[in-house]
């Protein structure tokens, strides 16, 4: 039994790979929102139902689940080649796949010379009242500030605060409003989605600003695993090159280091760096307070 | 007649009195226990949870009173209260007149087109509430709605004409969504009135309008009031059309307020909860109001025991406007942004309707989502469920109706409140408290389809209540009294008496309940597992998946499948 926050198309050409490699095993999936992904373990676990075997998801949803004592560690031979970024020092988590966060603009409006190259650039005042945003990405704001340090950071987010940014709930509506051309650009863009539409056609085009802010998806196993043997053979598909060839082909961007994402260029060419998720959720308190004083200014 | 116990009927006791026995005690106790039980276990555990704070790991959360205080004197709450009353104010009367108006023109004048409206009045509310609120923008936005587009272009103005992000926009998207089940309810009223009041009034030479206005509108008196308290109590726990309408010009709302106590971390359900004892003040505020109103049943009775129709007003001319005005309605609720919808699902990405854009039409998301194997399975599910709980719901609801409605025992109020209760959960927290509940308790329906039964027949008992007990207001106490006189029992009354008199109101909230079961998601989402797809959480793994034209395909396939249904449904179940 997975527990993902993949969604099914993408999650179900996994599956099948890995039923080809070991047709006994039979995998059942659960899909729904990080969070809910997170709620639902731990509810179960305090209820004392041990159902889940695999759980991946966003690496902050897994990290709560491993906070809350549900993940426990493992040895993958799989997780070897992994950069340091991309595994827990305590072996409870390894990343399989990343969402990158670039700059993405509505091509109708913004020429590429024109568009923004640095993050800077974004202050820029004729980006006033254009510049769209996704309403949770505090651990955008997290990253950022951790690469930059507290000062810089901070003045940073200020001046961005003063721009007028237009919020939007959820990358998908905001990657479809950029589209439209109902919102001229945005930093908070997956650079995998940008692509898919761009190479399907439509008015959008993205950039690297650097560094690029990835959030990492993670795996872990259930502490109470009811079929921990079958979990690590998922968990070593997953990590192993043709479980992130399978990723790859469908557009993700693979944690492998030596797996292309399809294009490279979705993963190659720029720098990018990640946050653990562990901190991040144990500052979140701060990131958040900061996110909502400097850049969303509920009054 | 002539035995001792024909003879009792006869004597000047009350009668719901009288109908005592077994049975009816069973009843009684029975509905109350399952009503309790199913909204008493989430509330114990939303009011529970809000006196603790969140848990982490090993660390317990510890008991509290800091929710409430922080709920309850937090000062920034206050701006953000007064934009949730204001906006569920608003969305409440725009919803309210555009339905009852609509309502009183379909039933009760000879205006053409009729049928047609009654056909597809529904489609605001099938809609998924993400796609509604999307095609709005593509329509009123200043920078690239179709409308402004089209009217600067005409009238060669600067200045955008609409703007959809403002409070104003966002009633008129949140009114125009409900104002279907306004005139559900209100249809049902209307149709169940009997003339001979308004005949009365028009030939003492009343027109037409002022007895609309003073017989009418006054004699649905029960269904207006709960079709507003309804109305506005959504409107304050709506979270789509702020969250995607208001959010980007910063007009927040209470819900979100909830939305970010749970979504933080640690998930600080406590402090939702706290929030949400504020929409339970409200809610039983208003129930207790209108329980003053409507008190004296037969105040209200339309429906008596001389037989009658009611008669259709001949408007002459007027119906010409009249029609107008429902055609008006249906271009502007219904088709503009159905149209947007198809016109969204049929192409690859979103395009202004141009030459260049033709070229690109392709039905390729009707094929995908129609060869995705979760969505046939999601869709009998949802089917199964949808039926299921709007029988349940309004099954109970008739029983609960005709307890605080018919019967004297103290408290019986009490039922109402309870069943009206689930109104104010937040759908998230609906959710946690069931899986939480079930995961404790010796019944085995976790992960299974009943717990998702559960989750819509408790979420969905407010909305049946209110249009139960409006319908059980209307008829008077007289038929009851006749039937009981010819000796049928507690059961007979209900099944053969009752029902069918109540059935226009039933068939309405009914008909509500399985539309609303079928989009509901923020629940579903926690409590599905594999095999038990529906299809609300199918569709948003493809939103979220970043496939909107696969749901746009979803939504105009629902909206034609249901819209067809519902009409199949009203022709064949007659006062339907």
């Amino acid at each position: 039994m997975v527990y993902t926050s993949m969604d099914l198309q993408e999650s179900r050409p996994l599956v099948e790979g890995f039923m080809r490699v070991y047709p006994f095993i039979r995998v059942d999936l659960y899909r729904s929102t990080g969070e809910d992904v997170a709620q639902r373990v731990i509810s179960e676990y305090r209820g004392r139902r041990f159902a889940v075997d695999v759980i991946e998801g966003t690496g902050t949803d897994v990290a709560k689940v491993i906070v809350e004592g549900i993940g426990r560690t493992f040895y993958s031979p799989r997780a070897g080649g992994y950069p340091r970024q991309s595994r827990d020092p305590h072996g409870a988590w390894v990343a399989t796949r990343y969402n990158m966060l670039v700059l993405a603009w509505h091509t109708g409006d913004v020429a590429a010379a024109e568009a923004p190259a640095s993050y800077e650039d974004l202050l820029n005042p004729k980006w006033k009242g254009r510049i769209g945003m996704e309403a949770d990405d505090q651990i955008w704001l997290a990253a950022l500030m951790a690469y930059w340090g507290e000062q810089r950071g901070l003045a940073f987010f200020r001046r961005l605060g003063d721009q007028h940014l237009s919020w939007r709930r959820g990358h998908t509506l905001l990657a479809q409003l950029i589209v439209a051309g109902e919102v001229t650009l945005s930093p908070t863009i997956y650079n995998h989605r940008a692509e898919s539409l761009r190479s399907r056609g439509a008015p959008i085009d993205w950039r690297a600003l650097e560094p690029v802010v990835a959030f990492p998806n993670t795996v872990t196993l259930a502490r109470r695993a009811p079929h921990p043997h079958a979990a690590m053979l998922f968990i070593d598909y997953l990590l192993a090159p043709e479980g992130q060839q399978a990723l790859a082909r469908l557009g993700r961007i693979p944690a492998h280091p030596f797996v292309k994402a399809d294009p490279p260029y979705l993963n190659q060419g720029f720098v990018y760096r990640t946050i653990d998720p562990q901190r991040f959720l144990r500052e979140y308190a701060k990131y958040n307070r900061i996110w909502q004083e400097l850049l969303v200014r509920t009054r | 007649m002539g035995s001792p116990a024909a003879l009792d009927t006869v004597l000047p006791v009350r009668r719901t009195e009288r109908l005592s026995g077994a049975g009816r005690a069973a009843v009684i106790v029975g509905v109350t226990g399952l009503v309790a039980y199913l909204t008493l276990v989430p509330l114990g555990f939303l009011i529970y949870g809000s006196f603790f704070t969140p848990g982490v790991g090993e660390q317990p959360g510890i008991f509290t009173v800091s929710n409430y205080l922080h709920a309850y004197t937090d000062r920034s709450s206050l701006p953000v209260l007064k934009n949730s009353v204001v906006f569920a104010a608003g969305t409440a009367a725009t919803a309210f007149c555009l339905g009852t108006g609509l309502a009183w023109i379909t039933e009760r004048t000879d205006t053409p087109l009729s049928g047609l409206h009654s056909a597809l009045s529904l489609v605001p509310l099938i809609v998924p509430g993400i796609l509604f609120s999307l095609s709005w923008i593509f329509l009123f936005s200043p920078r690239i709605g179709l409308i402004n587009l089209a009217v600067r272009r005409a009238f060669g103005l600067t200045d955008p004409l609409f703007n959809v992000y403002s409070l104003a926009g966002m009633v008129w998207v949140e009114g125009l969504h409900w104002s279907p089940l306004a005139f559900l309810l209100m249809t049902a009223a209307f149709r169940s009135m009997d003339p001979a009041l308004e005949e009365s009034a028009l030939m003492s030479g009343a027109s037409p309008r002022a007895t609309f206005f003073r017989i009418t509108l006054k004699l649905a008196m029960p269904t207006t009031l709960s079709v507003m308290l309804l109305l506005f109590l959504r409107g304050i726990e709506t979270f789509e059309v702020p969250a995607i309408i208001g959010l980007p010009v910063g007009i927040h709302v209470f819900t979100s307020k909830i939305y970010l106590a749970v979504k933080g971390y640690p998930s600080d359900l406590g402090l939702a909860g706290a929030y949400s004892t504020l929409l339970l003040a409200m809610s039983l505020l208003g129930i207790f109001i209108h329980a003053r109103v409507t008190g004296g049943a037969n105040r209200f009775a339309t429906v008596t025991g001389r037989g009658a129709v009611p008669r259709r007003i001949a408007l002459g001319r007027w119906r010409y406007l009249t029609a107008a005005v429902l055609v008006g309605y249906l271009g502007l609720a219904v088709v503009l942004p159905l149209l947007v919808l198809v016109w969204y699902s049929l192409l690859p990405y979103y395009l202004q309707p141009s030459v260049r854009a033709l070229d690109l039409l392709t039905v390729d998301s009707y094929r995908a989502v129609l060869t995705l194997p979760a969505v046939r399975r999601a869709a009998a599910n949802t089917l199964l469920l949808a039926l299921a709980s709007a029988t349940a719901v309004m099954l109970l609801t008739a029983v609960v109706a005709w307890i605080t409605v018919r019967t004297r025992p103290r408290g019986r109020w009490l039922v109402d409140q309870m069943a009206s209760l689930p109104v104010i959960f937040p759908g998230v927290v609906m959710g946690v408290a069931l899986s939480w509940a079930y995961l404790r308790l010796p019944v085995p329906i976790y992960g299974t389809l009943w717990i998702l039964l559960l989750a819509y027949v408790t979420r969905y008992l407010p909305y049946g209540v209110r249009a139960s007990s409006s319908a059980l207001l209307r008829i008077h106490t007289d038929l009851e009294g006749a039937a009981q006189m010819s000796g049928a029992s507690w059961l007979q009354l209900f099944w053969r008496i009752l029902f069918p008199l109540m059935r226009s109101g039933l068939v309405a909230g009914w008909i509500y309940v399985v539309v609303v079961s079928v989009r509901e998601l923020s629940s579903s989402l926690l409590l599905w597992s594999p095999g038990n797809e529906v299809l609300s959480v199918v569709m948003f793994d493809l939103w979220q998946s970043g496939h909107p034209q696969e749901v746009a395909a979803l939504g105009v396939l629902l909206a034609v499948v249901l819209t067809g249904a519902a009409l199949v449904f009203r022709r064949v179940a007659p006062g339907g």
